[in-house]
């Protein structure tokens, strides 16, 4: 069975204000939505709002929901809250579609409160508001039908509403939240979960009920009268009805329940690892228990859809808050799959890369907290050819996920940046660049920027490029950086680009710098006395990279640097990361970070609000 | 009305798709076919969807309405109103596109268009040298009704500017369709108009309401004019047809209204309609149909199968005064011993007195008023306040959900004696500008009306209407004047009367005052009934029915009336007749008077109408 039956509808934009830190943010939502964004970012805010809007069961909200700017002590009242929801119709294959058609579900639903747009195509939206009241000196919440939905978004206060919005026409679309502390345990156990929605009614006909409790009373029955401690007990609790009046015999004793509905209420589930007995899942680790509440839902859904009569329509809405939670990385990949055989729209918040790297890029909504406030982007995949959206999800969700949930990334070419940074940073900061939330990405040459700066861009991450000053490299970069979405025509003035100069790559750079350590380095490495002369003896008028001769020896003074610069490209991975270590030992302490790497901690220092850590300060 | 339907009428109700024309004479169960058809659909056919069943009166909807309110959540599945509401609920939600933003305000008193249409000529001088150009300020009240009628005229044929040749003609549709939108208003024939250009112009809008309504129901074809035609095409498109109509050629008396029965054959043509007659009978006692019969032979109602036998009688009176004492007192005999055709006992409620038109109705009230029997006369879709303090409260009202209705704010002023000159350039806002008026009058009532006005508290969502009436009651309360005192205490009620009818209509939080306002111009708060006699216009019994019924002024030139010349007239004249015999359930008596009092004093020997000839009820009987 297809899980993503088409339900009519989508739920295509959500615009709120001044709902706790989301002063004014529009996410517009996918089938599949992934919130990614630190901690404390608004995410929850996010969810929480939307379900305070058509949430499945109480939606709350209260003045204690308000934006409150870092210098106001209590919101004023004229500020409310609102919490617009925008729905478009959609055809049988789940696209947005011009009208609803004659019949639908969701047109008689909604009647008059549907509404036309500039192009007299259909769309139903409503806003939550929190209001004060004067005359009643409260707040007070009300729902009602928005008349318009302006593509400019900067004064949605002014829209008109219409006739109110009454809960039975949010039912079919409410949304169901599972928040990050779900437990298979708590649900079931707890009256109302959807463990114990779906488990109520077990669909047996009257006869089998009849059947089945006629064998639980003969189970009973058996127990009782086979154990002589159980008979024991009854005979002494007869004592019972001599102090108590009731019937003669009134005492039973149910070693299991006699009724189904009562038989229901302790279903358990038992579920067996690899080779080990199958144990009751409540005795299981947290993931197992919040992935079972997760498959629960996903359950209970697609059976409501199922049993939905004809001319009923629903539309399951679910925000998930960390699917990943308790889960090691395989079971995180996995899951995904999973999330995706839900029905309806699903909404994530995820840290999970692993996660995230399933993920469309058109799907992914950036929160980030500036101040008080936040921000949300999304990257605007329109006019993005295909095979770019292609390259941006495979070499970028998949190789770097982990770039997402970064306050800092730096972009440069290959591999020696990437081996090298993170020790110059250590160095710089005195702690690791993970912990500080840097990430240092290489590209794959100079022509591999453009699909992660699509993303970083995209997403309004902090980024940074450091890059070679080959004419080439420069040029590849620069044409990177013109890309429409990026839009960045004169790289030299923007703080964040730092390049090499006098057309040097990196290698070239750190041996003009850095000789001394760099043969201290391959003397140690290939144990060797002289390792640089070894290898121009060794390897003058052998062929080279492109079937060029080597020639160390016929240029007098640039021989030397051209055999280190070779013997630094071939073997990047074995010496870079010794060479930052070398390097970042050095004695004179000004040379222990490359002067343009230092530039561009400098700036980053700046930007994430991290000053450099002195060798001082160090304990 | 238990009885099981006939075979033809359950025809009608097992009708589902595609167009259908129910030709039904009086008493044919016409209203029972339609609602028993609504309530089939919701009840059988499958799949999601929504009626919308259109009337002529808010009468007929709240009836309608009222027969249908046991189905659950009959007002989420069916929009039950006249096509002026309709348009307005359309108009309201869709209608920026012709320039409506939110709720129309709707000038539906005769007396607002003229004082529109006076105010666009006034503003214009080749209009007022014309104006002026026919005679004396009686003729030129006559030329502005006149023109009125032209522009009125011009918008019910869904006419526009480019489509008026006549110069003045032209200039007087544009001034005055200018100055109403200055005003912020419209009329009525506009709310028709404007729906008619929105979906004509943006069909996609128009395939909004087809899909939201599987099923389309029209009552009172007959009365359809062609602007009410052209809407529900436009609303129809080309390939929708499940609309049924109901309707009686033989009761079409709007023509004035420039109604016309011939858009029922327009509509079997338009769309293919099955067409299902309907011609028992199970209103009127054997002797009412068989004299409906002889006023028209094409009515083809049997006559044999009626059970009770019923009364149509015939008195020739002396004079009005005679004829109304003899209307009375059979009244009163009629409500004392009751009749064998009529099961139960009469009251006063069971009798309705009908004329041709108001005046033939006067007598008749004085001398009700002299004996102080309660009787209650046609009700206006808008109630017209009797006393100062209701009619000024009012047009505050008008002034605070319409601050443009320079119109209103011009009346207002001119009540209050105060200069134009004060007002000009006065930004008109909220209760601002009534403080300011009360500021600069020396009516004392002004004070008290502020007061009720100022307490409404409009800017907050709920608006405290009692509490305003309330203020305004104990004001009367306190006068010493008799008359005045009773006035504001009459109004007073039926205003409470008429907003608490508007929040039971509406969800509660719809209870805003520009709602108000234009449902009160709908006049979809109509009380349903009253207490007493009804004293009617045969125009205004259109629908209604009574166990006992005097049609009064049977005489020549005045039923029919002596302005039906032409062929047409006459035979609408006829319908006229027609419509009043049938409004009898049981009994019914005509009479007329032999000397009639001219306006001008003179008094005027009468003959019998050609009506009563016709019904073979010449000679009168004697005046007991």
């Amino acid at each position: 069975m297809s899980a993503v039956t088409n339900s009519g509808i989508c739920v295509k934009e959500v615009r709120i204000r001044n709902f706790r830190s989301l002063k004014s943010i529009d996410v517009s939502l996918s089938r599949l939505t992934l919130l990614i964004g630190p901690n404390n970012s608004g995410k929850t805010s996010f969810l929480e709002a939307l379900f305070a809007a058509m949430g499945a069961g109480k939606r709350n909200l209260n003045s204690d929901d308000i934006y409150i700017a870092s210098e106001e002590s209590k919101p004023p009242y004229e500020r409310s809250i609102l919490i617009d929801v925008l729905i478009r119709p959609t055809d049988d294959s789940g696209n947005v579609c011009d009208s609803f058609p004659q019949g639908s579900y969701w047109l008689n639903l909604w009647g008059g409160g549907i509404a036309q747009d500039d192009k007299d195509n259909d769309f139903m939206a409503f806003r939550t508001r929190l209001t004060w009241k004067q005359e009643k000196g409260e707040y007070n919440v009300d729902r009602q039908f928005l008349k318009q939905w302006l593509s400019d978004s900067s004064n949605i206060e002014a829209i008109v509403t219409t006739d109110g919005i009454s809960a039975k026409q949010i039912e079919p679309m409410a949304l169901h939240l599972l928040n990050a502390r779900r437990d298979i345990d708590e649900d079931m156990r707890h009256q109302g979960s959807y463990w114990r929605r779906i488990t109520n009614d077990l669909g047996l006909s009257e006869e089998d009920t009849k059947k089945f409790e006629g064998m639980l009373n003969a189970i009973n029955e058996g127990i009782v009268g086979n154990s002589e401690v159980l008979k024991h007990l009854k005979s002494t609790l007869g004592n019972l009805d001599s102090v108590i009046s009731g019937e003669k015999n009134s005492i039973e004793l149910s070693p299991v329940a006699r009724r189904l509905r009562d038989l229901t209420k302790g279903i358990d589930i038992h579920f067996a690892t690899k080779g080990a007995q199958p144990f009751p899942l409540i005795r299981h680790g947290m993931g197992t228990r919040s992935m079972a509440s997760v498959l629960v839902f996903r359950a209970f859904m697609q059976w409501r859809t199922l049993r939905a009569k004809d001319d009923d329509s629903l539309h399951p809405m679910l925000a998930l808050e960390e699917p990943e939670a308790h889960l090691h990385p395989q079971g995180q990949r996995a899951l995904y799959n999973q999330i995706r055989q839900i029905p309806g729209q699903v909404i994530i918040s995820t840290h999970s890369p692993y996660v995230a790297a399933h993920t469309d890029c058109a799907d992914l909504r950036s929160f980030q907290k500036n101040a008080s406030e936040t921000s949300v982007t999304g990257i605007d995949v329109s006019g993005i050819k295909e095979e770019d959206l292609k390259k941006m999800k495979w070499k970028v969700l998949n190789t770097h996920g982990d770039m997402l949930f970064a306050s800092a990334l730096v972009l440069f070419e290959g591999e020696t940046e990437e081996q090298q940074f993170p020790v110059y940073a250590k160095r710089y900061w005195n702690r690791d660049h993970n912990e500080l939330g840097i990430s240092f990405i290489g590209v794959g040459g100079a022509g591999g920027y453009l699909p992660f700066l699509r993303l970083v861009k995209g997403l309004g991450l902090n980024w940074y490029i450091f890059s070679d000053a080959e004419q080439d490299a420069l040029n590849k970069m620069s044409a990177a950086l013109k890309d429409k979405y990026i839009d960045i025509n004169d790289y030299t003035k923007c703080p964040n680009v730092i390049t090499l100069t006098h057309g040097q790559d990196i290698e070239a750079y750190l041996i003009e710098g850095y000789t001394d350590a760099i043969e201290a380095v391959l003397n140690h490495c290939n144990k060797s006395n002289n390792y640089i002369a070894d290898y121009i003896n060794d390897m003058t008028g052998k062929k080279g990279k492109g079937g060029k001769k080597r020639d160390y020896k016929s240029d007098h003074d640039g021989g030397k640097e051209r055999a280190l610069s070779d013997i630094l490209k071939e073997g990047k991975t074995k010496y870079a990361d010794a060479i930052a270590h070398e390097i970042v030992s050095l004695v004179d302490e000004s040379r222990r970070i490359p002067r343009r790497i230092r530039d561009l901690f400098d700036q980053m220092a700046k930007d994430i609000g991290v000053a450099e850590h002195s060798e001082e300060k160090m304990v | 009305m238990n009885h099981r339907l006939s075979t033809e009428q359950q025809r009608a109700v097992q009708h589902t798709y595609g167009a259908l024309l129910v030709s039904a004479g009086p008493g044919a169960g016409k209203t029972r076919v339609l609602t028993e058809r609504i309530r089939r659909l919701l009840k059988e056919e499958s799949g999601n969807f929504q009626i919308l069943a259109l009337t002529f009166t808010n009468k007929a909807a709240n009836e309608m309405i009222e027969r249908l309110k046991d189905i659950p959540d009959i007002n989420e599945r069916a929009f039950i109103g006249t096509l002026h509401s309709f348009c307005t609920d359309v108009l309201a939600r869709r209608g920026k596109p012709v320039g409506i933003d939110g709720l129309p305000q709707i000038f539906s008193n005769p007396y607002d268009r003229t004082s529109i249409l006076t105010m666009a000529i006034n503003d214009d001088s080749y209009l007022l040298h014309e104006l002026k150009e026919t005679g004396d300020t009686e003729k030129q009240k006559k030329t502005i009704d006149i023109w009125l009628q032209r522009i009125i005229h011009y918008k019910s044929s869904l006419r526009g500017l480019s489509e008026i040749d006549d110069k003045i003609d032209r200039r007087i549709f544009e001034g005055y369709q200018s100055a109403l939108c200055a005003s912020g208003a419209v009329d009525f024939e506009d709310l028709l108009f404007l729906t008619y250009q929105l979906f004509d112009e943006r069909p996609k809008i128009a395939d909004f309401y087809r899909r939201l309504y599987r099923f389309i129901c029209i009552d009172e074809a007959q009365d359809l004019n062609l602007a009410q035609y052209q809407v529900i095409r436009a609303l129809c498109g080309d390939e929708y047809n499940n609309i049924m109509m109901v309707g009686d050629k033989k009761q079409s008396i709007y023509g004035f209204n420039t109604a016309d029965p011939k858009f029922m054959d327009d509509f079997i043509k338009d769309y293919n309609a099955t067409v299902i007659e309907l011609h028992e009978n199970f209103r009127c006692s054997r002797s009412v149909v068989a004299r409906a019969k002889m006023l028209d032979d094409t009515y083809l109602a049997g006559v044999d199968n009626i059970p009770v036998s019923g009364v149509v009688e015939l008195f020739a009176c002396k004079d009005e005064d005679e004829e109304a004492q003899h209307v009375i007192q059979k009244v009163i005999g009629l409500c004392n011993t009751g009749h064998p055709d009529v099961e139960g006992s009469i009251r006063l409620e069971s009798c309705a007195v009908l004329g041709r038109t108001r005046y033939t109705l006067l007598k008749i009230e004085e001398k009700l008023g002299e004996k102080n029997l309660p009787y209650y006369k046609q009700l206006k879709s808008d109630y017209e306040f009797e006393s100062d303090l209701l009619v000024e409260f009012e047009l505050c009202l008008r002034l605070l959900v319409n601050p443009k209705d320079r119109i209103h704010l011009d009346e207002l002023r001119k009540k209050w004696g105060i200069g134009q000159k004060m007002v000009e350039n006065k930004a008109v806002l909220g209760t601002q500008v009534i403080s300011y008026l009360v500021s600069n009058t020396t009516d004392k009532k002004a004070n008290v009306i502020l007061e009720a006005v100022e307490s409404l508290n409009i800017s907050n969502d709920i608006v405290r209407m009692p509490k305003a009436l309330g203020i305004l009651e104990k004001y009367g309360g306190g006068l010493d004047d008799e008359d005045d005192k009773r006035a504001i205490l009459e109004d007073t009620k039926v205003f409470n009367g008429e907003w608490d009818r508007f929040l039971r209509s509406q969800r509660a939080r719809e209870n805003d005052l520009a709602s108000f306002m234009t449902h009160r111009a709908l006049g979809t708060m109509q009380q349903p009934r009253q207490e007493g006699l009804a004293l009617l216009t045969v125009h205004s019994s259109k629908g209604l029915e009574f166990d006992v019924v005097f049609i009064v002024g049977m005489s020549d030139g005045t039923f029919p009336d002596y302005r039906a010349k032409d062929a047409k007239a006459k035979e609408e004249e006829r319908r006229n007749a027609f419509v009043a015999v049938t409004r009898s359930r049981r009994l019914l008596y005509l009479s007329y008077p032999q000397l009639k009092e001219m306006p001008w004093g003179k008094k005027k020997t009468q003959a019998p109408s050609l009506f009563l000839k016709d019904m073979g009820l010449l000679p009168p009987g004697p005046c007991p």
